[in-house]
């Protein structure tokens, strides 16, 4: 999993039925010193974030998970938590 | 797996359930031959109480990871599955 801040939202009217109803953001990869770690991705929010939220991702085949309409729908990336703080050295 | 570095710990305002009861750790992969710390930072399930500073191995595989917590409904590809106390590196 990885730390991800979100920028923004998709609206795609026009998409594969597995992902119908699916609310799905922009998210900045960043590191735990908030450094960017790589480039935007789009992901899949069961949970209701907003944009300036930190929030913590995953991707690959358990990006799935969390998408409980369809064990089959094509996600690769989906926010799994919404993190309140951090203890870090 | 990889070796890594906890750096922090984190805790959510709200979460999949599928994390109930689990802790979370921030690591960042570290070198095996000099010991440095670089790479992005990950987020994994701690399954053996690890603590900051510690140098830990990460399954960090989907399928493998969730066979460690004998779970289908954890939403994670990454798990600490241990805290190194040594490593040899023969020619590295």
């Amino acid at each position: 999993m990885f730390l991800g801040v979100v920028r923004g939202t998709v609206v795609a009217s026009h998409k594969d039925p597995g992902l119908e109803g699916a609310s799905l953001r922009i998210v900045l990869p960043v590191n735990h010193d908030r450094s960017q770690a790589g480039a935007l991705l789009v992901a899949v929010d069961t949970l209701g974030s907003r944009e300036g939220d930190l929030v913590y991702l995953v991707k690959g085949k358990e990006a799935c998970i969390p998408w409980k309409k369809s064990s089959l729908a094509p996600i690769d990336a989906a926010i799994v938590g919404l993190v309140e703080g951090m203890q870090v050295s | 797996m990889i070796i890594a570095q906890v750096v922090g710990s984190l805790w959510a305002a709200q979460q999949d359930p599928g994390f109930d009861g689990q802790s979370l750790k921030l690591v960042v992969p570290q070198d095996a031959r000099d010991g440095k710390v670089e790479g992005n930072t990950v987020l994994a399930v701690d399954l053996v109480g690890s603590r900051q500073g510690d140098t830990v191995l990460i399954v960090y595989e989907g399928s493998s990871s969730r066979l460690c917590l004998c779970s289908e409904t954890t939403p994670t590809e990454a798990v600490i599955v241990g805290i190194v106390d040594r490593m040899d590196l023969v020619g590295g």
